[in-house]
């Protein structure tokens, strides 16, 4: 067991596994043991039982007067050989393959058959096969015999394997079927596991074995807990999101009429900062991003993404645009203002030069948002990303908000089926690639 | 002549102290209500010149009490929403409010929108139009509540606060050349967004964003005057 969990098989694995090597040994216990055994140690005893029978029966009937043949003959046959006298050679039977190497250990070991001329044929090869053949007597006349009870040893092997194995085979087959069929359910909640906190909570159908359902029903439970739970505190958050608006306002109102300018002022950033954090919080908690109520609607992105760079140019920014000057999609028209303008954002808080430039091609609309500041290394690109996160660089520091931003572009790339890509940019700093599918 | 008399509503009680303060401070005279009733009470006592209004208010909300006014009156809006949200001021907008205040604003912004709404009642009549309707000229739609104009094939196309107050002071004097100096005029009177950029500048970003690809921008530079609209424009 360990083995295969080292190996990493599957439950279904393990189980078929376990199957075939039971049914392999089984069939192979019963080969080697019983069929190849007997017919190897038995095989020489026998020819020499055999020709020894065969050599005084010959010399038994060859001493009896002609007349009296027959009776000797049947006086000869034991339960085991059965002798027949015959005037002249009757031919075998068509399928009857002649046994050579056992007429070679017959006349090895009683070389006095050789001038008897030994034929020995296997007549109706298959589950019933017998040793046959006939001698010839100093007369001219034969005696013919058959060996009753040489079948099992004499049956080829190769055959009797095979004959084994197949429905061994179907065995292993059907059940193998029948397993994967019973682990089934497991399969989907396994899948469910995995995709838990990516989409929406969907129950997993409860079926199958008692145990799996057993397991599949706590699975569903507790989605529904993690769900209601996610819902409070998601709520909770929001509500005190919107609460701390208003004394922010009477902050903002306060700061004003502080006297020293330079105190008002970096008051003024912290409100500013404040406020941009609240926006974010409630934007990402907000449903509206995964499922915005806002229709989709023809937009031209090359002018939202000229006049976004516009007013940032009219703020004093060194900012400018590459692109088309027209190129109409259809999006939620907010939602890729509210992308474009976080990576505007971003890009303007850490860089001194940003350049907005929009490529398309036939399936996708790029939007690349290029700044000189520090960039983000390769290996903190994937996690600057997720939601809350925090990069412990350079460009983590002094950054406002709570670093929902990005995660924020990202699920607005996806609810429009496009991507969020970060890069190195042409200036220097990070690139941000908005992808799109074009219309 | 007397100062501007205003009437705020808000249901804070520092926000609303703050607030009149700071108009008082920029010679309005301030009276406040903390409920409709009370603002009401205070409209009958003596008219306003300037409705400061908070959308979330206990009872009777803002928006109910726009509506309400507008029934019987012209008197100059502006919402306060600590929403921010787009919604919320377009709903306002439509309903006959002349601006909107997001919350938290700072005292400079407030005194600079109310300074432009008064303004603008007193230069413009019939006032409250400025805001209102949709302007449609050479297939191009411009609604002004929403502040978004359309292109012929239907695409939203998004302009800078100034460049679509110019645009719309184009409209307003379709096929009639307009001087450099009026446009400046008209551009202080408004407060769009704090942008001090040349009227030519904005005048070929509107260019570059109103062309199409079989057509040029429907605006007209007349050499040493100014510019022109030069398709009709209808008013709805």
């Amino acid at each position: 067991m360990s083995l295969f969990e080292r190996r990493g098989f599957g439950l279904f694995g393990q189980i078929v596994a376990i199957l075939c090597a039971v049914v392999l040994l089984e069939s192979v216990a019963s080969i080697f043991l019983y069929e190849r055994a007997s017919q190897f140690s038995i095989n020489g005893d026998k020819a020499r039982r055999l020709a020894e029978h065969l050599v005084l029966s010959g010399k038994l009937i060859e001493e009896a007067p002609r007349s009296q043949r027959d009776t000797v003959a049947s006086e000869l046959t034991t339960t085991r050989y059965h002798l027949v006298w015959q005037e002249r050679l009757v031919n075998p039977p068509p399928v009857s393959p002649k046994l050579n190497q056992i007429t070679r250990q017959i006349l090895d070991w009683e070389p006095e058959i050789r001038e008897r001329d030994l034929r020995l044929y296997l007549q109706s090869p298959g589950l019933h096969s017998t040793i046959s053949g006939a001698i010839r007597l100093n007369d001219g006349s034969w005696v013919s015999f058959s060996a009753r009870d040489h079948i099992r040893q004499l049956d080829l092997t190769l055959g009797r394997s095979l004959q084994t194995l197949i429905p061994a085979i179907a065995l292993v087959l059907l059940a193998s079927l029948l397993i994967r069929h019973t682990l089934r359910p497991l399969r989907d909640l396994t899948r469910a596991t995995e995709t838990i906190g990516k989409r929406d909570f969907t129950d997993v159908p409860v079926r199958g074995p008692a145990e799996v359902r057993k397991v599949i029903s706590a699975f569903n439970e507790m989605q529904h807990r993690i769900s209601a739970m996610i819902a409070d505190r998601t709520q909770a958050l929001a509500a005190v999101g919107h609460d701390f608006r208003t004394p922010l306002a009477r902050l903002r109102l306060r700061a004003e009429s502080v006297r020293d300018p330079l105190a008002g002022r970096d008051m003024e950033q912290d409100i500013g900062e404040m406020e941009r954090m609240i926006d974010s919080l409630l934007a990402y908690l907000s449903g509206d991003i995964d499922n915005p109520t806002e229709p989709v609607a023809l937009t031209d992105v090359a002018v939202m993404c000229a006049t976004a760079v516009d007013e940032a140019s009219d703020l004093g920014h060194r900012v400018r645009y590459v692109g088309p000057d027209h190129l109409v999609l259809s999006v939620h028209r907010i939602a890729i203002k509210r992308a474009v303008r976080n990576l505007l954002g971003n890009a303007l808080r850490f860089g001194s030069e940003v350049e907005i430039r929009m490529r398309n091609s036939e399936r996708w609309v790029e939007i690349e948002i290029a700044d000189d500041g520090p960039g983000i290394p390769r290996h903190l690109r994937e996690e600057a990303i997720q939601p809350f996160a925090r990069l412990d660089s350079a460009r983590a520091r002094d950054t406002g908000g709570f670093g929902l931003g990005l995660s924020i572009v990202d699920r607005i790339a996806h609810i429009h089926g496009g991507t969020l890509e970060l890069g190195e940019s042409h200036l220097g700093g990070l690139a941000a690639r908005l992808r799109l599918p074009a219309a | 002549m007397t100062p501007p008399n205003i009437l705020m509503v808000e249901d804070d009680p520092p926000i609303r102290t703050l607030t009149a303060r700071a108009l008082q401070e920029h010679g309005y005279i301030v009276r406040t209500a903390g409920t409709a009733p009370q603002m009401w009470d205070a409209l009958r006592a003596a008219p306003a010149d300037l409705l400061l209004l908070d959308i979330m208010l206990p009872g009777t909300s803002g928006i109910d009490i726009c509506r309400e006014v507008r029934r019987t009156s012209n008197i100059p809006i502006i919402f306060m929403s600590a929403k921010g949200t787009e919604t919320d001021r377009i709903i306002g907008l439509e309903l006959g409010a002349d601006d909107y205040l997001a919350k938290p604003f700072g005292v400079r912004e407030m005194v600079a929108r109310v300074r432009a709404v008064l303004r603008r009642h007193a230069v413009e009549r019939p006032p409250a139009d400025r805001e209102r309707g949709i302007i449609r000229f050479g297939g191009w739609t411009a609604d002004l509540p929403r502040r978004q104009l359309l292109s012929p094939e239907g695409a939203a196309i998004e302009l800078t606060g100034a460049e679509f107050d110019l645009l719309v002071s184009l409209c307003d004097n379709a096929q009639r050349v307009i001087a450099r100096e009026r446009l400046i005029e008209l551009s202080r009177t408004r407060l769009g967004d704090s942008s001090d950029r040349s009227i030519d500048v904005l005048i070929s970003r509107l260019r570059r964003k109103l062309s199409t690809s079989d057509k040029p921008a429907p605006i007209a530079t007349v050499r040493g005057i100014g510019y022109m609209l030069n398709v009709p424009a209808e008013r709805f």
